[in-house]
């Protein structure tokens, strides 16, 4: 399309304010707010704005924006969403508007320095969202990674000094090794036509030998599959979401994860038959993710840990929706990944509401909240019945359409997997009683609700977006779908070829 | 036989200065040398001012080249020579028994890596060599009341000997295989013909001589020491312009005057990078020392450059020269910053940075954008120069080398973030701002600007050095 970036609108904005917030006095902490919010809000009503004016028709990438950055190698700033990237985009500015709301209640101290790598990190977000150009892609990969250095080591909770580390180490080896395989790409797909050039488009349109493409799936598969965290890679994910403040958990868990699974479905469009090859593989990890995930999160008594390896339990849902490699199942995994965003982007926000006042995140140091929190015990219980898949939010529809999608191609697994909604229900259901319901106990008399607006826009703003995609799904499954089916069938005519 | 001497114009400013400055050190009296300095970068920016109007082509019958290459390296060595020279006029407020020579001859030493750059010949690159290596081992131990500085000297001295012997000796066997020196009579010679032993053991002498100035594996020994020993002014010249030197001495040598062989050196240099690589990065996790962790984290970095020696290819020589221009930067900063911070703090441990975010925003920034640039962090310059080496060794199928450089990636994270954690992660011991003043202020945000700009917006550069890669072979 051309005239309005609209692409590069989203993305700049963040990445403006954080150059505005260079110039800003650390002590003028409203005009720092401000300039998050607005920026996060532009992004997000430009998000929507996109969401209704892509051409679901037409389907294909879509307001393409294309200039040379380094003509001699065939490198290009070059963006474009299909309908898979407005989802995702549109997640990413719905977790980080919120996460600006909740950093506001929960970061006391480097105000102006958090906001400034939070939205360094969404830039990249949006980046690798919507680049259409593997160096691009890699670049904005690492800018959504590396802020989270800083995040969760300087505002992080306990051994949050180790869990940066750790989490920053892991997921640039995830980057180092799919770089490798993106150049193995770039030199082939520019021996087969003379051109040597970055653009996905290009370099997605060539076939490649089965052996070859096997060959490179692979560091792909694990590169991005580190940050999904695909089992058995998943380590760093639980400790850093446990160390990292509430609004980077919500980003961490929310979106950062995302990146992974979208990874993934790009190198299964560029790479099919090797994808087809790895598919089942990646049937039985989500198994593995589903169930270790579950049963560790079951087995957690901090309510951050106990989210965060549920997040990879769920996770595992999407893989295997990716896995089906069928409509349904693609596009529930894509609707799961959305959906589980917002849910999980709740969940943390709601833990740190209340961390922020306890300064305890044990599930045993708690009981009878409902009584002193109403507001926040209602939202926490909405969040627990979309983590467990009830109908009427939007979990409950992604959910369906994996084990539809996955009925088809893999019954076995399907029917195991089923059972992992039994774990995820008896931990939510569970840490719900502990905490909010039964005796109140008197040191928690001083514990106050969310009153403010400020306190209540996130909650309010992520539950709506839950019941709005859970009772009227096709507002975005229909352009999911659009992104979904030339993935599919790409993949489909490479098995049979 | 032509002479052509106005190809040599820059080296002779350069030389001019450097002489009239062991003049003026007779004149003036004790104490102060301040001015000599700024004589040095006035000088050094004549010679730069010089360098756009050089035409390309021979000189001194046929030793010396002056081509689109040799520019681009003096211009390396024109921007470290301001800066080191600035360097040094921070430093020298903190030594006693300050002597003038100091600038004279580290501006001999940067004519000589200007002669470096433009060699074309065997002997001249020998004659030049040795120039920059007294030049350096007479700075590596000008500190001679301290010890460590007095043993760092030493080591550089002997292992520089020894290196030297090794080329001396590799380059005597090219010369009974060819009967010629100049690079390109040898390239020529060589063309088409089967590697005797004598070549071969000629090309193994040569590249383990070599591997002296870039502080790589087998004579990587003195950088640590000599990193942590030297005057950090010096430190910094070794660490910019000397690898940047080396560098191009093996594009012009391995690339250039044994190019036709490649196929005899590039899986001996590969495995040198690996094992490089390796060591350099592993053995820069446990030290506590900034300035010795970044002799370690050198030769990590010499691993890289080795690895776009090995795929032997114009991508490989274009990497090399994009990534030299980043890491010229990035030593640049960080050391600025690390003299600065000596100066008031008298210590280079890691742990005496702790929470200088706090103490000084910009100090801890210039470490933060140098050391991350070196470690290879988007969106910085590094980051793009790492890169293109693995592009260069993708392409050319060296995957397990590649392996090896992602994994050090990882490593060389892991240490430097150790840094950028005591900096920004942890509280000051002693909460008092270290002041900077506005020069240094001016020059860090410049090199920062630099660093960060040739990793948003590196089209040009790469252009321009790609181009130039195309004539090396």
């Amino acid at each position: 399309m051309e005239g309005f970036p609209i692409l590069s609108l989203i993305m700049l904005s963040p990445l403006a304010a954080v150059i505005l917030l260079l110039f800003v006095d650390d002590a003028r902490v409203a005009l720092v707010r401000g300039i998050a919010i607005a920026s996060t809000a532009t992004s997000l009503a430009l998000s929507l704005y996109l969401l209704f004016i892509y051409d679901k028709v037409k389907g294909g990438f879509q307001f393409i924006e294309k200039i040379e950055w380094v003509q001699s190698l065939g490198i290009s700033y070059h963006l474009g969403v299909d309908g898979i990237s407005v989802a995702m985009v549109l997640l990413t500015s719905i977790v980080i508007f919120t996460g600006v709301f909740v950093s506001w209640v929960g970061i006391k101290h480097r105000i102006r320095e958090h906001y400034m790598f939070l939205l360094l990190l969404v830039a990249g977000v949006y980046g690798v969202f919507m680049s259409l150009d593997l160096v691009f892609f890699f670049l904005f990969y690492e800018l959504a990674v590396i802020p989270m250095y800083p995040l969760i080591g300087i505002w992080g909770s306990a051994n949050r000094e180790y869990a940066t580390m750790n989490l920053t180490l892991y997921l640039s080896l995830g980057a180092m090794i799919a770089l490798l395989g993106l150049l193995s790409l770039y030199f082939t797909a520019g021996a087969k036509t003379g051109v040597y050039t970055f653009d996905m488009l290009q370099i997605a349109s060539l076939s490649y030998e089965s052996g070859y493409q096997i060959k490179v799936f692979l560091p792909l598969l694990f590169g991005f599959g580190v940050l999904v965290p695909l089992a058995p890679f998943h380590s760093w994910s639980p400790t850093g979401h446990a160390a990292a403040p509430s609004a980077v958990s919500m980003l961490h868990a929310g979106v950062l994860m995302k990146l992974g699974a979208y990874g993934i479905l790009r190198a299964m469009w560029i790479l099919p038959e090797g994808a087809q090859f790895w598919m089942p593989w990646v049937a039985g990890l989500s198994l593995i993710n589903i169930f270790y995930g579950g049963m560790v999160a079951m087995s957690r008594r901090d309510m951050k840990f106990m989210i965060g390896y549920s997040s990879s339990s769920h996770m595992g849902y999407v893989l295997l929706g990716i896995a089906t490699v069928n409509i349904i199942g693609v596009n529930g995994a894509v609707l799961l990944m959305f959906a589980h965003g917002v849910m999980t982007a709740l969940a943390f926000s709601l833990i740190g509401f209340v961390y922020d006042q306890a300064h305890t995140r044990m599930i045993y140091d708690f009981s009878g909240l409902a009584k002193k929190v109403p507001f926040v015990a209602v939202a926490f219980a909405i969040m627990g019945f979309a983590s467990s898949g009830l109908p009427g939010l939007a979990n409950f529809v992604a959910e369906l359409m994996v084990f539809i999608g996955a009925f088809k191609e893999y019954p076995v697994h399907a029917i195991i997997a089923v059972f992992g909604i039994i774990v995820t229900a008896t931990y939510m259901l569970r840490c719900m009683r502990d905490v909010f319901f039964r005796e109140p106990m008197e040191k928690w008399d001083d514990l106050r609700d969310a009153s403010t607006f400020v306190e209540r826009l996130p909650f309010v703003f992520l539950i709506a977006v839950l019941l709005i995609v859970g009772f009227y799904p096709s507002v975005l499954v229909d352009v999911i779908n659009s992104g979904v089916v030339p993935l599919v069938n790409k993949l489909n005519a490479a098995q049979v070829g | 036989m032509e002479m052509n001497l106005f190809r040599l114009i820059p080296e002779f400013i350069m030389l001019g200065t450097a002489f009239l400055l062991l003049i003026l050190e007779l004149f003036l009296p004790k104490g102060s040398r301040k001015a000599f300095g700024v004589i040095g970068i006035l000088g050094t920016v004549s010679a730069a001012i010089s360098l756009p109007y050089q035409d390309y082509g021979l000189a001194l019958a046929g030793l010396f080249v002056q081509d689109q290459m040799s520019i681009y390296f003096k211009w390396l060595f024109v921007i470290s020579s301001v800066f080191v020279l600035y360097i040094v006029m921070l430093y020298e407020d903190k030594i006693n028994n300050w002597r003038g020579e100091f600038y004279s001859i580290i501006v001999f030493a940067i004519s000589g890596m200007m002669m470096l750059a433009s060699t074309n010949d065997f002997v001249s690159f020998y004659v030049s060599l040795e120039f920059v290596a007294i030049c350096l081992y007479v700075l590596a131990a000008f500190l001679s009341d301290s010890r460590v500085t007095s043993e760092a000297g030493l080591k550089y001295l002997i292992t520089g000997a020894l290196a030297s012997g090794f080329l001396i000796y590799g380059i005597s066997f090219i010369y009974g295989a060819t009967g010629v020196t100049g690079f390109a009579e040898v390239a020529k010679a060589l063309q088409g013909v089967e590697p005797t032993g004598f070549v071969l053991i000629g090309i193994v002498l040569v590249v383990i001589g070599l591997t002296f100035k870039i502080s790589s594996i087998p004579f990587h020994v003195w950088s640590p020491d000599v990193y942590q020993g030297a005057p950090t002014p010096v430190t910094a010249l070794l660490a910019a312009a000397s690898k940047a030197a080396g560098f191009v001495v093996i594009l012009r040598i391995l690339f250039g005057a044994l190019g036709p062989m490649k196929g005899e050196w590039m899986a001996f240099v590969a495995v040198i990078s690996g094992i490089t690589l390796l060591f350099g990065n592993l053995a820069a996790m446990p030290q506590k020392d900034l300035k010795r962790l970044i002799g370690y984290a050198g030769i990590g970095s010499a691993g890289y450059l080795l690895m776009a020696v090995a795929a032997a290819s114009e991508l490989g020589a274009g990497a090399i020269m994009f990534y030299l221009l980043t890491y010229v930067f990035g030593i640049i900063g960080t050391f600025t910053a690390i003299v600065v911070f000596h100066n008031s703090e008298g210590s280079d441990l890691v742990e005496s940075y702790a929470g200088l975010y706090k103490r000084s925003p910009l100090l801890a920034f210039s470490l933060f954008i140098g050391l991350l640039s070196i470690a290879g962090f988007p969106p910085l310059g590094g980051f793009i120069a790492k890169f293109y080496i693995f592009m260069a060794a993708i392409k050319e199928g060296l995957w397990v080398l590649a392996v090896i450089g992602a994994l050090m990636a990882i490593v060389a994270m892991y240490y430097f973030l150790l840094v950028i954690k005591s900096m920004y992660l942890r509280q000051p011991t002693n909460p008092a701002p270290i002041p900077v003043d506005m020069t240094t202020t001016g020059l860090l945000y410049f090199v920062n600007a630099a660093t960060i700009l040739l990793g948003v917006y590196p089209g040009p550069v790469t252009d321009l050095v790609m181009n130039i890669a195309q004539g090396v072979f």
